[in-house]
């Protein structure tokens, strides 16, 4: 196993009390494994994202365990974390336009990853920054060109390849499609299989994303997030073919394009969550007992797992 | 960058004139007579009615104010500054003179603003409302509202006739130079420090500095290259614009020092009503304002790659 997340919560101070992003969070990762993480806007999966890298602000409280190769990063003293971010895990944010640094070259914010964590000079940063650049679409000879000056698909290629610099053994991508024409968006799935299922041997993925036809496209595995849970998890082909969870039900007979709003009513708010199961409100199905008692998650088959009394 | 230029000089030439001429309105209608004044610094008795009558003959000034205005634009355009009324020398004489003290003065002010200015204000920024944040705002609110006159009276009082270890005003070595230095030095530091900060903490809570991290760059160079790098940017144009403070502050200080610069002898000219001097150092002050702020917008399309982009396309 490469990544095991076990009861994670990540809780922000806020004047009306806690908000809570994640909230006993469990999840699995095995090598070489794309696993997708699915949900409405709001449900936390950024927040989950950050922190597995322990890239959240000061005012979140994290707790649980977060094993990467056996080892609690949660526990890691700062300065080992940072050696581990970039270099064993990569994350690719949404939006490359702001995430990458303006006043920066392209070349220089690959190869400054390169002389960070491999110790490479000068030349033979750039020169290698020069080969991920073209692994991953760019011309070389654009290595001096500045993020503005590149189109939306380009930065996110660049964006990739600064995340692929050291060769990680994990790469979380946030929703590296948002924002792109949909040819573009082709391109960067193809890129991001390329690049994990592509390489030998193949490297992991935790894949953000609102959008069910990359996750369809690419992950092998899929968990569906609501209010700061997991609700379903499973074989990416078996949650299509038969989703368990009303709420997995409800999404992939959403339209992608309203935010992955699944059905009517509005997500909870995180700080006064519903009693009983968080979904019930909105659930078709709830009854009596829903509304009192947490659901706990059922395995309901071979690597498949619903939080739902009546899957 | 060439249309950049072009724009910058026409409008130079715009302020530097109407400066000089504001300055020359002001003076004209303000009470005190040249003659008066400067006869009785010559000669140290009070001239006579005559005396003044021939003086302000032989000089012009009985003109109307229009007409001394098109006489000085005239020689202008010759490239003639007049001579100051005071010490009959030539303007540009009397200014090239004295100007290399102010450039010694205003440029280690500067550079001592900088390098304690901008590495405070980003420490300050990286550990925000720290106790060491606290104390940065209450000195950088008090040096920016201290007056120079007095400030440079106490460090004389303090470290020249208490202490005896610096000399109280003269011109010539670099201990002479420390007192008026931190006297003029202290608003921009103080000033500079806050920009920086602001900056700074801005730059700081954006998606690119999340992204420095999540490489896994030390934190040195997340501050000091990724965030400090962008926070700059708006930093330069502000020091631009501290030229003018810097030159105002000089004006003073070395009043207070007896820094034989162009600040002492455009007060003294003042006082004495030497139109031809004010006018002049006017038109040159603000022609050397333009002209940094130039080299700031030179520096501004260094430092900012996307302007840079606009100006090639
Ligand atoms: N720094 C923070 N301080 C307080 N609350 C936060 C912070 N970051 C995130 N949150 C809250 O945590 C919750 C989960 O946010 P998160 O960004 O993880 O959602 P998401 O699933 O990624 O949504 P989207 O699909 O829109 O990206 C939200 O309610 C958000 O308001
Ligand atoms: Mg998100």
């Amino acid at each position: 196993m490469l990544l095991k997340i076990t009861n994670l919560r990540v809780y922000f101070k806020s004047a009306d009390g806690f908000v809570k992003a994640a909230d006993g969070v469990d999840l699995e990762l095995y090598p070489g494994e794309i696993l997708g993480l699915v949900g409405e806007t709001g449900s936390g999966k950024t927040v989950l994202g950050l922190a597995i890298t322990r890239l959240l602000p000061k005012t979140a409280a994290v707790s649980g365990e977060v094993l990467y190769r056996g080892q609690n990063l949660l526990a890691l003293p700062e300065e080992e974390m940072r050696k581990v971010r970039g270099r064993q895990v990569s994350m690719i944010f949404q939006n490359p336009l702001s995430s990458l640094n303006p006043a920066l070259s392209i070349g220089e914010q690959i190869a400054e990853v390169l002389r960070e964590h491999q110790g490479l000079k000068r030349k033979a940063a750039w020169q290698r920054a020069g080969e991920l650049l073209e692994l991953t679409g760019i011309p070389a000879k654009w290595i001096r060109s500045y993020p503005h000056e590149l189109s939306g698909g380009m930065r996110q290629r660049a964006m990739i390849a600064i995340g692929l610099a050291c060769a990680p053994s994990l790469l979380i991508a946030d929703e590296p499609t948002r924002g792109l024409d949909v040819t573009i968006q082709v391109q960067i799935v193809e890129l991001l299989h390329a690049v994990t299922k592509g390489v030998s041997p193949p490297r992991s993925m935790l894949l953000i994303t609102h959008d069910l036809g990359v996750a369809a496209a690419l992950t092998d595995r899929l968990a569906v997030m609501y209010a700061g849970k997991i609700v379903e998890y499973g074989r990416t082909g078996e949650v299509f073919r038969n989703p368990r969870h009303p709420y997995t039900r409800a999404l992939l007979d959403s339209h992608p394009s309203n935010g992955l709003i699944a059905t009517k009513g509005f997500s909870p708010s995180l700080i006064n969550l519903p009693p009983g199961c968080s979904f019930h409100p909105r659930c078709k199905k709830a009854r009596k007992k829903c509304a009192h008692e947490p659901p706990l998650v059922q395995r309901i088959g071979m690597d498949h797992g619903v939080r739902c009394f009546y899957a | 960058m060439r249309r950049l230029l072009i724009q910058r000089l026409v409008s130079a030439v715009f302020v530097m004139l109407i400066a000089s001429f504001l300055s020359f309105l002001l003076l004209f209608y303000a009470p005190g007579n040249p003659a008066e004044t400067i006869i009785r610094q010559q000669s140290g008795l009070d001239p006579t009615y005559a005396e003044i009558e021939l003086f302000m003959k032989r000089h012009d000034l009985n003109r109307p104010f229009l007409v001394q205005c098109l006489q000085w634009l005239y020689l202008l355009t010759h490239g003639k500054l007049g001579v100051s009324l005071r010490t009959g020398e030539p303007v540009l004489e009397e200014f090239t003179a004295r100007f290399g003290a102010t450039f010694q003065l205003a440029v280690a002010a500067m550079a001592l603003s900088v390098i304690i200015g901008l590495p405070i204000g980003v420490f300050a920024a990286t550990k925000p409302n720290s106790l060491f944040d606290h104390i940065i705002r209450v000195v950088s609110l008090a040096g920016v509202s201290i007056p120079e006159f007095w400030l440079g009276l106490m460090l004389m009082l303090c470290f020249s006739l208490a202490l005896g270890w610096l000399p109280c005003f003269g011109h010539g070595t670099v201990r002479h130079l420390v007192l008026p230095m931190i006297t003029l030095a202290v608003g921009i530091t103080a000033s500079l420090m806050r920009f920086v900060r602001t900056s700074m903490l801005e730059v700081l809570n954006l998606d690119y500095i999340k992204t420095a991290k999540a490489k896994g760059l030390r934190e040195v160079v997340i501050v000091w290259k990724h965030a400090l790098k962008n926070a700059l940017i708006p930093v330069v144009t502000i020091l631009g614009t501290q030229v003018g403070h810097l030159l105002a502050g000089a004006v003073i200080v070395e009043t207070v020092f007896s820094w034989p610069g162009i600040g002492k002898f455009f007060v003294d000219s003042i006082y004495a009503r030497d139109y031809p001097v004010i006018q002049g150092f006017v038109l040159i002050i603000a022609a050397i304002y333009v002209l940094v702020n130039l080299l700031v917008d030179i520096l501004y399309v260094y430092l900012d790659p996307r302007v840079r982009y606009e100006g090639r396309s």
